[in-house]
């Protein structure tokens, strides 16, 4: 099972509650997105997922393990990018791919496999010795990417990956997460872009901590518009209308 | 499993050498502070200005002003023969002292009559004032007394080896010669390994937060205490090297005695870092922002390791509220092993009560950590 299934998880900080029992399901090589404006509670899941915070209830399973109780597994097979591109910016461009290989464990040869696999995929050949703060941001978003996946994770997860990068770099960056999900990575992303989760298999809606809406993009449009040719703007309008209706 | 301390070592001895600041506060602070402190700030009084009215001109008033000249004490920058405009010298500051011999004073002496000095002090600088007042009246005190034994001389031969004073021959121990840097030295090395340990690490940790690497780094397989030994280790390191690197300027350049053992004092160096270390762990726990992390190591160790460890102000004069509080200065107890290292040779021996101090204090600062980074890192 490398997949991600979620009943019921809330998380409450204080009297807030950020995520509120939301369920769902993400397939073995799927490319699920979490779509939400600002403040909806996406960083909040992603990260109970990935066993950086605990849930407050409810339970969820990420590639099988507990993300309650076994949060050290789950750290072992997934990987993980943050809003931020969180790379050494003081540290070369090779001095970063070998710390976060270490990290993870790798061994000394396939560490250097997987290193040169990086720089080839991030078009950073060459470029081993730069500080990461000089490299532009589509550079470093996809060093970052790589940072992630050194370690080949079963479940990736995204959060906002292509937030500050600009259009071409966004074009080639989700290039490489469909490979990743033909390898069979289920890959788990948010975004508040309509046109980014456009490009996922299926997707839900996340609006004031709970999931308004859930399926393919052509479902969704059929569903909520009664048009395939509509776009998930309006989807994503009339859904939070409906939902304020109800 | 593959050990993950290593690389989070590597790259945190990355950051310190690409990072001019975190060197600056390792080498270059305890170096200036040590040049400034030796040589600026000294506690020895010597070459007090002082200024002197002889409104009585005698053989004898004049060999008073000599034995005052002649003491490395008093530096006379005025004399005069009245006392106008004399306040005006005390008011700029150019004298910090005044004596008045009165007129009648050799006359009143060769009578056999009492008679009295006028002294004016600078009361501004209260410590001056007290040393130079010491200074003074010791002048003052053996002078008369070789008057009275004069005198009793020539009224009999029954005393023919005079009335001897009492005599005071002090023999100062450990620091014989009361040289103030024999003093800073030490006092300085536990405030300024104090300042490093916990301010880097609260500083590092808080960065980590800033940038966001730390979310990034607890959503690998890392454990959490591998994340806070990989960080503080490099810095464990550092400290061992700046108590050398003050060593070796404290004796090479300012001649502070080490006599005790070496191999002791980087024993109880390392457990004052140790302490040092969780202070800043702590601080890191309650604050993720660098300038907060900055200013809460200043209140928490600079501050007390200067004021409260006894570095400066002596423990014993402290009103009794705040010598309680010195009991949880680390510093206070690393400053007795350090002195008492540096300056009387000792050991273990002697020692242990402060080491057994600094080593409860250790544990219980790291027994702190563990629970409050359970609580912000899991």
């Amino acid at each position: 099972m490398d997949g991600i299934e979620v009943k019921n998880l809330t998380k409450k900080f204080g009297q807030f509650t950020a995520v509120n029992r939301i369920s769902f399901a993400v397939k073995k090589g799927e490319i699920f997105g979490f779509l939400g404006p600002n403040g909806a509670g996406k960083s909040t899941t992603i990260r109970m997922l990935c066993g950086i915070i605990r849930p407050t209830s409810g339970t969820g399973s990420v590639g099988g393990f507990s993300i309650d109780t076994q949060p050290e597994e789950i750290k072992k097979i997934i990987g993980y990018m943050s809003q931020r591109f969180t790379l050494y910016q003081d540290l070369t461009v090779e001095e970063n791919i070998d710390f976060y290989g270490g990290i993870h464990g790798l061994s000394p040869s396939t560490k250097k496999e997987r290193g040169k696999w990086v720089l080839k995929m991030a078009g950073l050949t060459g470029r081993e010795n730069s500080l990461t703060r000089e490299l532009a941001g589509g550079w470093k978003q996809r060093l970052s990417l790589g940072c992630a996946i050194l370690h080949r994770p079963k479940i990736l997860f995204l959060d906002e990956p292509t937030a500050s990068v600009d259009p071409v770099s966004r074009r080639d960056f989700w290039y490489l997460i469909y490979q990743l999900s033909e390898e069979g990575t289920t890959v788990f992303v948010t975004s508040h872009y309509m046109e980014e989760v456009e490009r996922c298999h299926r997707l839900a809606i996340l609006y004031s901590g709970k999931i308004i809406a859930e399926g393919s993009p052509k479902e969704l449009k059929t569903k909520f518009t009664g048009s395939e040719d509509s776009t998930l703007e309006d989807v994503f309008l009339s859904a939070i209308k409906k939902r304020k209706k109800q | 499993m593959r050990n993950r301390i290593i690389p989070l070592m590597r790259k945190e001895i990355l950051h310190i050498l690409r990072d001019p600041r975190t060197l600056y506060l390792a080498i270059i602070l305890p170096i200036i502070l040590l040049i400034l402190f030796g040589y600026a700030i000294t506690f020895d009084v010597k070459h007090i200005p002082i200024g002197i009215v002889d409104q009585d001109n005698s053989s004898l008033s004049r060999d008073f002003i000599s034995r005052v000249k002649g003491s490395e004490y008093f530096e006379l920058l005025y004399l005069s023969n009245t006392s106008a405009g004399l306040e005006n010298l005390l008011d700029k500051g150019r004298v910090k002292i005044i004596l008045v011999i009165p007129h009648r004073f050799s006359r009143d002496l060769s009578k056999g009559k009492d008679t009295a000095l006028q002294l004016l002090i600078d009361g501004s600088d209260n410590n001056m004032a007290q040393i130079s007042l010491g200074y003074i009246s010791r002048i003052i005190q053996i002078f008369s007394s070789n008057i009275i034994r004069e005198k009793l001389n020539k009224q009999g031969a029954i005393l023919k080896a005079g009335i001897p004073p009492i005599d005071v021959k002090p023999r100062v121990w450990y620091n014989p010669d009361l040289r103030s840097t024999n003093f800073i030295v030490p006092g300085l090395t536990a405030v300024v390994m104090m300042i490093l340990a916990a301010m880097s690490t609260s500083l590092t940790i808080a960065r980590e937060w800033e940038i966001g690497t730390m979310e990034q780094l607890i959503a690998t397989p890392a454990k959490p205490y591998e994340i806070i030994i990989g960080k503080l280790l490099p810095y464990f390191f550092l400290g061992i090297v700046q108590i050398s690197l003050i060593i070796l300027v404290g004796t090479l350049l300012f001649r502070v005695p080490l006599k005790g053992n070496i191999f002791f004092l980087f024993c109880v160096s390392a457990v004052f870092l140790i302490c040092g270390l969780g202070i800043g762990l702590l601080i890191s726990t309650i604050t993720r922002s660098q300038q907060l992390a900055f200013m809460l190591s200043m209140l928490f160790t600079f501050l007390p390791s200067f004021l409260l460890s006894g570095f400066i102000f002596p423990i014993s004069s402290m009103p009794r509220i705040i010598q309680f509080f010195t009991y949880l200065v680390p510093a206070k107890y690393f400053l007795i092993v350090l002195r008492g290292i540096f300056l009387k040779g000792t050991g273990l021996l002697t020692l242990w009560p402060e080491v057994i101090s600094l080593f409860i204090f250790a544990s219980l600062i790291l027994l702190a950590c563990a629970r409050r980074l359970k609580l912000t890192l899991e």
